[in-house]
């Protein structure tokens, strides 16, 4: 054997566990927008006769605040475990950044429903809620996890110290599941509204 | 600690739980579990096969009563099956034969029992999860039981669940939406199951076990575990789609002419989601299977493992090769010239690794001391009916002649002779040969015999027969074939094909009589009744909570026999160190 160098760089079980289970998800996510790419690909016009595209401007701003709150994530991982306040603040942060995505995501199918556009209508309109919807419904179970780090995380530093505390692989599985998230809102993003 | 510590060993032993409820129903215990998977899989097979006897009923002898029960299932038709609950009988049967009975025996019951146990851990990584697996699991078995009684009926689209017959126009009725929803949840399962088994078998190895002193079945579970987790989500996006298009009105895999025009959905979209997991979905019904002939036909030969290293290869390069093969069950649907050609080749190629393995296997008998129990009863029986469905496999695997025997009885014959009879005979020589490890007394081997010929004799018949059926032009899935005059003829074959079926479903009466009284009043078990090395046979029958007092170190690889320079016995176990013949310690 090495040194106890070489395996404490080697990956912990659970953020392996983490990485297969992001694979997986990939599968599933990847399997929607080929879905939708083969769909796409048989229409002459895109989005087809009668339907307005997916307007800029919520979706872009969602962007925005979904990258932001992967950012927060990553500078609150940066703050973890040798200043708690600090990386409690931050993904807190993150936190509420995540909340205002759901926000904007609903005041998008508000817009869209607005503009006439139906699920039922055509593939265009099934595939715009479905998959965005589907996103969403990631995005808040994860949310989820995001709250439960510092629910959990706080009451372990109070009663059992910082070096428990420091162990927790928490915060960074779950901020790699919420990177991977938005890596596939971007991917979204860039084929359903802007290409 | 699993920073520090190089292998990711727990050195602390977790309490025994103390309770009926956490000791049998919400167990992290992967022996445990492995025990529900095993109890729920065999209820179901026993469910799943009862159907295909009506089945084979219908076809041998249509508009007759079914004996015995029928009258109490069929009040309305004086105990005829009518032609709609045909529709239903073979899509169930399909499904809960792939999804809830051999995935439970083969992936949930052997994987967790032997993964740990192989690879010498105390138990899966991560226990919690594990659970989880079996309660999904457990769910998903109501939801589909449940949805055999619903108003409607149960899913009677086939256990493909192709639109459009799967369409909410055709097949009204929640009996179809509790069939998406519960294999949706066998899949859930799966995953949860499949996460684990990669973590656990890439972390918590002992020491000293590389990846080639796995055992092959370890090989054969792990890579299954892969392709679960990589193609199961693609399942679940098909199945999600075709939810929501039956629910909620939208049209993705609704064709143009059907639906409202302009909304442009495709069916042929689903086929395509759905063989993307389909094809290797085989593979993840069967590796553990070969995984588990491998080692047995080494075990019982009392030889190394001919070629083992080129074996597992194999297995990796058919997985592989499992993704980008699955063009094959479309060929009929249209796919450009190009396409088909590239997945004849694609599909073709498959047979190399095939072979190797297969030449392996016949290596390891070559001039072996074979000992004919019934575990390598089983294992041989794996591999003969193997080798026939991968054989006819080639006719479907090119593009010419699958053309002509699309969906006919060849199909049939093909699929289940591979994924049916071989996983199941693999399946029986797995519970054989661990049930004294999983309950601490040996199964009766003169029961297992007569439960083997049983099995094996009537398989081959029933599913060679039907490579004829299927040439003389018989569709799959039709309620009555002599409706068709140029299947008039086959009546006699049919009949004798059911009458084969009968007896295989009696005959697994026999290994249930078994399995019962061996479990309360077998032979005690020793530790290692079968005299091999691997690590589960260090420690006692059934092995405790914990597994391994001390998590053991492994000097030598999993086919350890009649090694020359052992005198007094022909086997080494993975975990001893004998001077001279057994690797360096790291």
């Amino acid at each position: 054997m090495t040194s106890a160098n070489a395996s404490r760089s080697r990956m912990s079980p659970s953020e392996l566990g983490t990485w297969v289970a992001m694979a997986s998800f990939g599968m599933l996510f990847g399997t929607f927008l080929l879905s939708y790419l083969l769909a796409r690909v048989r229409f002459p016009v895109w989005p087809p006769i009668g339907a307005d595209p997916v307007p800029l401007g919520l979706p872009t701003l969602s962007t925005g605040v979904l990258v932001l709150s992967s950012f927060f994530v990553y500078k609150a991982n940066q703050c973890f475990p040798s200043t708690p306040q600090s990386f409690f603040k931050k993904w807190n942060f993150s936190l509420a950044l995540g909340l205002l995505f759901l926000v904007l995501q609903g005041a998008l199918w508000i817009q869209l429903w607005n503009q006439g556009l139906r699920a039922q209508d055509h593939i265009f309109g099934g595939t715009v809620y479905v998959l965005t919807g589907l996103h969403a419904l990631h995005v808040f179970v994860a949310l989820g996890g995001l709250v439960f780090v510092p629910l959990k995380l706080k009451p372990l530093l109070k009663t059992r110290g910082l070096e428990i505390f420091s162990k927790s692989e928490a915060p960074k599985n779950m901020g790699l599941f919420w990177h991977f998230l938005g890596v596939v809102w971007i991917l979204m993003y860039l084929l359903l509204v802007l290409f | 600690m699993s920073h520090h510590d190089s292998h990711d060993h727990d050195d602390h032993i977790h309490p025994e739980p103390t309770t009926f409820i956490s000791k049998y129903i919400i167990s992290y215990d992967h022996k445990v579990i492995a025990k529900q998977f095993l109890f729920f899989g065999i209820l179901w097979a026993f469910l799943g096969a009862f159907m295909s006897m009506l089945i084979r009923w219908a076809v041998a002898y249509p508009g007759v009563a079914f004996p015995v029960v029928g009258k109490l299932l069929y009040p309305h038709t004086e105990g005829v099956i009518p032609p709609d609950n045909y529709t239903m009988l073979f899509t169930m049967h399909g499904t809960i034969m792939i999804f809830f009975a051999i995935t439970p025996i083969l992936i949930g019951c052997l994987g967790n029992l032997l993964i740990p146990l192989m690879i010498g851990a105390r138990d899966m990584i991560f226990p919690w999860l594990n659970m989880a697996s079996f309660w999904v699991m457990a769910a998903s078995g109501i939801v589909m039981f449940y949805s055999l009684f619903v108003p409607g009926g149960a899913s009677a689209a086939g256990w493909t669940s192709y639109p459009t017959l799967a369409n909410s126009q055709w097949l009204p009725g929640s009996g179809h939406d509790l069939w998406l929803i519960a294999v949706f949840l066998a899949g859930t399962s799966s995953l949860l199951g499949a996460i684990n088994y990669i973590t656990t078998v890439i972390r918590l190895r002992a020491p000293g076990m590389g990846f080639f002193d796995m055992p092959l079945s370890i090989w054969g579970l792990w890579l299954t575990a892969i392709l679960n987790a990589l193609f199961i989500p693609v399942l679940a996006a098909g199945l999600i789609l075709l939810y929501i298009d039956r629910n909620f009105g939208t049209t993705f895999f609704m064709a143009a002419s059907i639906s409202q025009a302009g909304t442009q959905g495709d069916p042929i979209l689903y086929q395509h989601l759905f063989w993307i997991f389909g094809h290797p979905e085989v593979y993840i019904i069967i590796l553990p299977a070969w995984g588990i002939v491998s080692d047995l036909l080494s075990f019982f030969a009392r030889k190394p493992a001919f070629g083992a290293k080129a074996t597992a290869w194999s297995m990796v390069a058919i997985s592989v090769l499992s993704m980008v093969v699955y063009g094959h069950h479309m060929f009929t649907t249209g796919l450009s010239p190009l396409l088909t050609t590239a997945f004849t080749m694609l599909t073709l190629v498959i047979s190399i690794p095939s072979g190797i393995f297969f030449l392996n296997w016949l290596g390891t008998l070559w001039r072996g001391s074979i000992v004919l129990n019934t575990p390598m009863w089983f294992t041989l029986g794996t591999v003969f009916t193997f080798g026939l469905g991968g054989l006819t496999g080639l006719h479907l695997g090119a593009v010419s002649t699958n053309m002509l025997l699309h969906n006919t009885y060849f199909v049939v014959g093909h699929f289940h002779l591979t994924m049916a009879v071989a996983s199941l005979l693999g399946s029986f020589a797995g519970v054989y040969f661990w049930f004294p490890k999983m309950f601490g007394r040996m199964l009766n081997e003169r029961l297992g015999k007569i439960h083997f010929w049983m099995t094996f004799i009537p398989s081959v018949v029933i599913f060679c027969s039907m490579f004829i059926l299927g040439y003389a032009g018989m569709h799959r899935r039709i309620y009555n074939p002599y409706e068709y005059n140029f299947l008039q003829h086959l009546m006699g074959l049919n009949r004798f094909i059911s009458i084969f079926a009968f007896t295989a479903f009696a005959g697994q009466f026999v290994f249930l009589y078994n399995f019962v009284w061996s479990m309360f009043s077998g032979v005690k078990s020793p530790a290692n009744p079968w005299k091999v090395g691997t690590l589960e046979w260090t420690v006692p029958s059934p092995p405790p909570h914990h597994n391994f007092d001390t998590i053991p170190v492994v000097y030598n690889g999993p086919h350890e026999f009649s090694n020359p320079k052992v005198k007094d016995r022909d086997w080494i176990s993975q975990s001893e160190f004998i001077e001279g013949v057994s690797r360096q310690p790291v």
